[in-house]
């Protein structure tokens, strides 16, 4: 029997008595990730013209912020019916899905014409839009973007104030407790699990957007920066640094290893190496993070998100105006020569048993 | 370690079948979390690559930084004993070793370093597009020797980059001349320079081992399908001369990807961007049929509800079709 298959794998946790009965029956196994980002892009397509449809022939709906709420809750409350109720049915889901994201478009509508003057408040009240359509609507789709655009709708409200770096650190903890808890609320998959994947997305977005400048253009913002708002980007980073940290302390007891151990201290002092050396490069450590857990979780989904994040910030590093073309020159340098260094020490302080030599695949 | 098994387990879990107290036993029962051993093998490789990259990444800007205080001789030896030692590691540690290939692929970024400070150098007046080009073609024969597929794949950038920037220093002077140039020259370049080598690639997995990952022949295909897209949009919202054929190229590109990865090489991910193609191509076709009004709006989206959910349900059973 194939161990790998739900009944080789049900027969196995049964002959050591982890599960009783038999395997129970199977609802419908989820798509791959590719195929649901592909009904995901055409949930978006079709709600762009649903969109178009509401403002060109219901137009009354569009004329003021009241009325666009109201049509918003009307519909996210029809597609949150649909998806309880159809659960079965791959067209009443599909609609539904562009339902749902037609509500929201309404929804953000509805915020931008009550807000638009003040970008703290337009960008606090998207996320609360976000954060309850995450918290009500049963669809992984569905949850990943909304969680993704709450996340980003924080950045921007809290950059609105001047305070900055502060909501990518606040991600990045949620991120990191999502993923690292998911067998303690093991009852709430369905809920964190594409929580998680949005953060990830979140995560990679946010750097990257600030990278390339896009950030500026969404929130203009002019004065200097004083009092908390002047040390949140410190508070940021040292928000980063103990996510980080913590990330190594509690894989460190999953994997029952002492932190006074020779390999929980060498397991400690290369996270901290690592969180300190990435806090000069923006975005790396997110990227480190999702790498990380992503491996930790044996998900190679987000290995790939993380990895192709650190490429992009290595990438963007080149174009942020902090410092000279020298000085990063030097940083990068010297963190790669670190990294490499770190490799034959770890070899030699660890246990064999934990170095064992395995043959390398590229 | 499985992710399969592992997302098994927490939705049984999530289901009250598997006990929840019971489920870190069941993980590491099937082995579906990292062990000690694992989590050192998968740092050691992280901090092997990163750390080559980001030396190779810092040397790079550091001649791109043109330190005038450091004379020419110091920076052609600096670059040029950086690219000795990474060669001559991959030389002494073997290329079967990840140590080897990643210093391979740390002396190919150095080669542009070099090329770099060559020109900015000697100021030869030659355009960006042959220093990826010349780039591209000296690093050749260390992408044939590597044998691994994310230096090949990083070439085939080096190549893309290359044909994007000849492309903007001369347009119209590559194979379809008296055409309109433009963007869409490029995409017919570049669609056909990915789809050549999406062939080549899959000719070759058929027989050397190192070209079967799966995730190198799914980044290749995903270009040669934005490519192709791109060529159907041009050909649907600017009626041209040669536009009817673009359309043809579109389509035979979706016939020949349905046939070969539904019957010949399996992949559901190319499958999926090729359905996710065809829905992007319709609707883009409906907006150019249907006169703007909200009549036409609702039935475009419900077209594209019902186009996702039909490759949804295909995608499906094509998936189901498959053995384990």
């Amino acid at each position: 029997m194939n161990e790998t298959s739900p009944r080789g794998l049900w027969q196995t946790l049964r002959d050591h008595s982890l599960v009783s009965g038999d395997l129970p029956p199977s609802a419908s196994s989820p798509s791959p990730w590719y195929v649901r980002v592909m009904l995901g892009v055409a949930g978006w397509i079709g709600a762009f013209f649903l969109f178009g449809f509401v403002s060109a022939g219901l137009s009354f709906v569009l004329v003021s912020a009241s009325a666009a709420l109201i049509g918003g809750l009307l519909v996210s409350a029809g597609a949150g019916a649909l998806f309880r109720v159809e659960r079965d049915n791959d067209f009443i889901d599909q609609a539904a899905l562009a339902l749902s994201l037609l509500g929201q478009l309404l929804l953000i509508f509805a915020c931008y014409e009550t807000f638009s003057n003040d970008a703290f408040l337009l960008y606090g009240s998207i996320f609360v839009v976000e954060l309850l359509a995450t918290l009500a609507m049963p669809h992984f789709i569905y949850r990943v973007l909304t969680s993704a655009g709450a996340s980003i709708a924080l950045t921007l409200a809290m950059h609105s104030v001047g305070l900055h770096g502060l909501a990518d650190a606040l991600s990045a903890a949620c991120f990191t407790l999502l993923w690292l808890q998911e067998t303690a609320w093991v009852r709430l998959y369905s809920l964190w699990r594409p929580c998680g994947y949005g953060l990830a997305l979140a995560l990679f977005c946010s750097p990257a957007s600030r990278l390339w400048g896009l950030d500026t253009l969404m929130v203009q913002r002019t004065g200097d920066l004083h009092g908390f708002m002047a040390v949140a980007p410190s508070l940021g980073n040292a928000l980063l640094f103990a996510v980080f940290f913590g990330t190594a302390l509690i894989l460190l007891r999953r994997l029952r290893i002492a932190v006074t151990s020779r390999t929980g201290c060498v397991a400690l002092a290369s996270a901290i190496l690592l969180a300190g050396v990435a806090l000069f490069v923006p975005g790396l450590t997110q990227a480190l993070l999702i790498v990380i857990i992503g491996h930790a979780a044996c998900n190679r989904l987000l290995v790939g998100i993380g990895l192709a994040a650190l490429a992009g910030f290595i990438g963007g590093y080149y174009y942020t105006l902090q410092t000279t073309l020298l000085i990063k020159a030097a940083w990068l340098f010297a963190s790669g020569a670190l990294l490499i260094v770190a490799r034959p020490l770890a070899r030699a302080v660890l246990p064999t048993a934990v170095t064992r030599e395995e043959p390398a695949d590229a | 370690m499985s992710l399969p098994q592992r997302t098994q387990l927490l939705r049984w879990a999530s289901q009250g079948r598997l006990d929840s107290r019971s489920l870190p036993a069941a993980l590491k029962l099937v082995r579906a979390t990292p062990t000690p051993a694992h989590w050192y093998r998968f740092l050691d490789r992280l901090a092997l690559w990163t750390g080559l990259i980001f030396m190779a990444s810092g040397v790079i800007f550091f001649f791109a930084y043109n330190w005038q205080a450091m004379g020419r001789y110091a920076k052609f030896g600096l670059a040029e004993l950086l690219l000795v030692v990474t060669v001559g590691a991959c030389w002494k540690l073997g290329l079967d070793k990840a140590s080897g290939k990643a210093s391979l692929l740390a002396a190919t970024l150095l080669l542009g370093a070099l090329l770099a400070l060559v020109g900015q150098t000697y100021q030869t007046g030659a355009d960006t597009w042959e220093l990826f080009a010349t780039w591209a073609l000296l690093a050749l024969p260390w992408v044939l020797i590597g044998r691994f597929s994310g230096l090949l794949l990083f070439w085939i950038g080096l190549l893309n980059l290359s044909v994007v920037l000849y492309l903007q220093t001369f347009p119209g002077r590559f194979l379809w001349v008296g055409l309109i140039f433009g963007p869409e020259e490029h995409f017919r370049v570049l669609f056909l320079l990915n789809s050549t080598l999406l062939c080549l690639w899959e000719l070759g997995a058929r027989r050397i081992d190192w070209l079967q990952a799966h995730w190198s022949r799914r980044i290749l295909a995903t270009a040669g399908g934005v490519f192709a897209t791109g060529l159907a949009l041009f050909a649907i919202f600017e009626f041209n001369r040669g536009d009817l054929f673009n359309l043809l190229v579109y389509l035979a590109w979706v016939a020949a990807i349905f046939l070969y990865y539904r019957h010949k090489a399996f992949d559901l991910f190319v499958l999926a961007g090729t359905v996710l193609s065809l829905i992007v191509t319709i609707t883009a076709l409906l907006v150019r049929l249907l006169h703007s009004h909200a009549g036409s709006s609702l039935l475009i989206g419900l077209t594209v509800i019902g186009l996702a959910t039909a490759g949804g349900l295909w995608l499906k059973k094509v998936a189901g079709e498959m053995p384990t």
